[in-house]
């Protein structure tokens, strides 16, 4: 999060801009600071040289004495500059003495008064030199041409509204935007809070998701009810249940405390399937039996949680357990240059033609498409020896 | 001779249920135990229990369906893990809820229950055809065709696919790279079809809105849809020709 004591030489997050910041150079940097005012010179100055030196030139065509131009372009050129850099210089000064944000501000109003102040001196002093010029010409009448006229009808519009000119040149805007600074950065704090709250709650609530997922109560509670019946009629299988059972809940829950969810690999999700069949397998008396292939680096492999589990689940409860005698589950994982292939068979009651509600399924395909959009696919069928075939590819990064 | 039917799919649970009942009330005889739903309900219209303990989840028929389908009346306890369809158990008419695992002393209370009551209250079947189209098969618009393309059978996802069309008995399901067949008649299909998304066009043909490329009439005049990705266009029946006045 951005402290308001930030160091004074960064740029500004682009959320602090003002509406109309951000187009000019000095805009993304705090105001009145040193960066600040070497880039609002490099706009301001030229403006302050061309200003003088075009006031001066003036002078000089419409009296026809071009040798008036120097003396009176570089005081003019001066009073320009002063104006445009004594106060906001004087502001940056205060600031980098790091006073309590109160006397800043004070002190900051004071030095922009102050160089408005010296600015209006300076004004005053070159136009006084233009009067002294002027009183060599009293007899003479000004020779003004079209081009002149028109930018006198310029320089006069100007003047009409020097006020805003001069406190414009001279920082007032910049001291307005440095007063809101603090409450644009508050602000911008706030924001960003919100937004890292916003960020971890969703995450949270994914993480809940796939929880909820994974222990389905449901499940768990058959499972309890089913050691129960097991300790006094089979105690060895009731202990297996357990073992199987603790087993598969530390595949799903620390990680997922530990783990952010898209760290996920095949490999986790392999265990967590496997966890889960071991314990179906003896709840169902051994009349289930799995096969995992799947080699070291396609392990590896990054790959979303709760897809697998998705297939594994339906390859039990619409497969396997709806057909009598005992029925094989394969887990398939294979790479293909970039592109990894996971594959869940069942030899169970297969497919039937007709309308499939399939909300796992529809979860596990709106899943991948969010992730990887069309790269990656999911292909249910029949298998020609029975039973069902339930293939997912998704894209790997190399 | 009061008599009582047990279904449950995992055996271990069944017999430990069954002891459990021996040791609460020694009069109650067991004269079947069923590991699915279809056995229970052979056994139930074979045998006429007085009492049947269900198993709300077991493969085949669910615990609900079977009680929705007895032909005869019996006092029903559902077990489940998780009481999902507590409420709704009851309100059809049930007279007790177990869940698993099943505790002696809730059981005892659940006898206690079953042997005040004389006669086997009816199963509200409008209450339980509620609770089973709110559970079982739940009220969203279908997400799969499950269909035949050739020898294999494939599911099809319902956002795949751009149009259905009568064909002689079967139906076929069109996408943007195959064709595959049901036998779910369209106009079954038309009343699970989300609406908004899929227009029924002709009498024998539903197409995806969103896929229709083009409309323009024929050389008779008649008018026809042209389909994204499809190269035959379907025909637009009189009768449906307004929907596309606007467009």
């Amino acid at each position: 999060m951005a402290s308001l004591d930030d160091d004074l030489r960064t740029r500004l997050p682009r959320g602090v801009l003002s509406d109309l910041g951000g187009w000019t150079l000095y805009q993304s940097f705090r105001t009145f600071t040193w960066p600040w005012l070497l880039r609002r010179g490099i706009l301001f100055w030229p403006l302050a040289l061309f200003a003088g030196s075009a006031f001066a030139a003036y002078h000089a065509s419409s009296m026809g004495v071009w040798s008036d131009w120097p003396p009176l372009a570089w005081r003019a050129c001066l009073a320009g500059l002063l104006t445009v850099t004594t106060g906001p210089a004087l502001a940056t000064l205060v600031r980098h003495l790091r006073p309590p944000v109160f006397l800043e501000r004070v002190l900051v109003i004071a030095a922009i008064g102050l160089g408005l102040w010296i600015g209006l001196v300076a004004i005053t002093w070159a136009s006084h030199y233009h009067d002294h010029l002027m009183e060599a010409y009293t007899d003479r009448s000004m020779k003004v041409g079209v081009f002149a006229k028109a930018f006198s009808q310029v320089l006069r519009t100007s003047i009409d509204t020097s006020v805003f000119v001069w406190v414009f040149a001279g920082g007032g805007l910049a001291t307005i935007y440095y007063l809101g600074e603090r409450r644009r950065l508050t602000q911008y704090a706030t924001q960003r809070q919100l937004e890292t709250l916003r960020a971890e709650r969703s995450a949270a609530d994914t993480r809940l998701a796939v929880l909820q997922a994974q222990v389905e109560p449901h499940f768990l509670f058959n499972t309890l009810a089913s050691v129960r019946s097991l300790i006094t009629s089979e105690p060895a299988r009731a202990a297996q249940t357990i073992d199987a059972l603790a087993d598969y809940l530390r595949a799903a829950l620390p990680r997922l405390r530990e783990d952010r969810v898209e760290d996920a690999t095949l490999e986790r999700q392999i265990d967590l399937c496997v966890g889960y069949l071991d314990l179906m397998r003896v709840r169902m008396a051994g009349r289930l039996s799995v096969r995992v292939e799947a080699d070291a680096a396609v392990r590896a492999s990054p790959f979303p949680p709760l897809i697998l589990l998705t297939l594994v689940e339906n390859a039990v409860t619409h497969g396997v357990e709806p057909k009598p005698g005992p029925g094989e589950i394969a887990i398939l994982a294979q790479l293909d240059g970039d592109t990894l292939t996971v594959t869940v068979e069942d030899d169970g009651a297969g497919l039937t033609p007709g309308i499939t509600p399939g909300l796992g399924l529809a979860n596990v395909r709106a899943q991948l498409q969010s992730l990887f959009g069309y790269r990656a696919g999911l292909d249910v069928s029949s298998r020609p020896e029975g039973g069902v075939s339930a293939r997912i590819h998704v894209p790997v990064a190399s | 001779m009061i008599t009582a039917l047990i279904a449950e799919d995992e055996a271990p649970q069944r017999q430990e249920l069954r002891a459990m009942l021996a040791e609460l009330w020694p009069e109650l005889t067991v004269i079947a135990e069923c590991e699915d739903g279809l056995e229970a309900l052979e056994a139930w219209t074979a045998r006429t229990p007085d009492i049947a303990f269900l198993d709300i989840r077991m493969p085949g028929l669910s615990g609900l369906e079977v009680a929705r389908q007895a032909p005869e009346a019996a006092q029903v306890v559902f077990v489940t893990a998780y009481d999902e369809f507590a409420v709704k158990a009851f309100e059809a008419g049930a007279v007790d809820y177990l869940l698993k695992p099943i505790r002696a002393d809730r059981l005892a209370e659940t006898v206690t229950r079953l042997r005040a009551r004389r006669t086997a209250p009816k199963i509200d079947m409008a209450a339980l055809a509620e609770a089973l189209s709110g559970q079982l098969a739940p009220k969203r618009a279908i997400s799969w065709i499950t269909a035949s393309l050739g020898d294999v059978v494939k599911m099809i996802a319902i956002d795949d696919v751009v149009c259905f069309q009568s064909e002689d008995k079967y139906t076929r399901v069109v996408t943007a790279s195959e064709s595959a067949h049901i036998r779910t008649p369209l106009k079954d299909l038309a009343e699970q079809l989300d609406p908004e998304i899929f227009w029924r066009v002709h009498r024998n043909a539903i197409v995806r809105v969103a896929a229709i490329r083009q409309v323009k009439p024929d050389e008779d005049g008649r008018l026809q849809a042209w389909l994204k990705s499809v190269a035959e266009p379907v025909r637009i029946s009189d009768a449906f020709r307004y929907r596309f006045k606007a467009m």
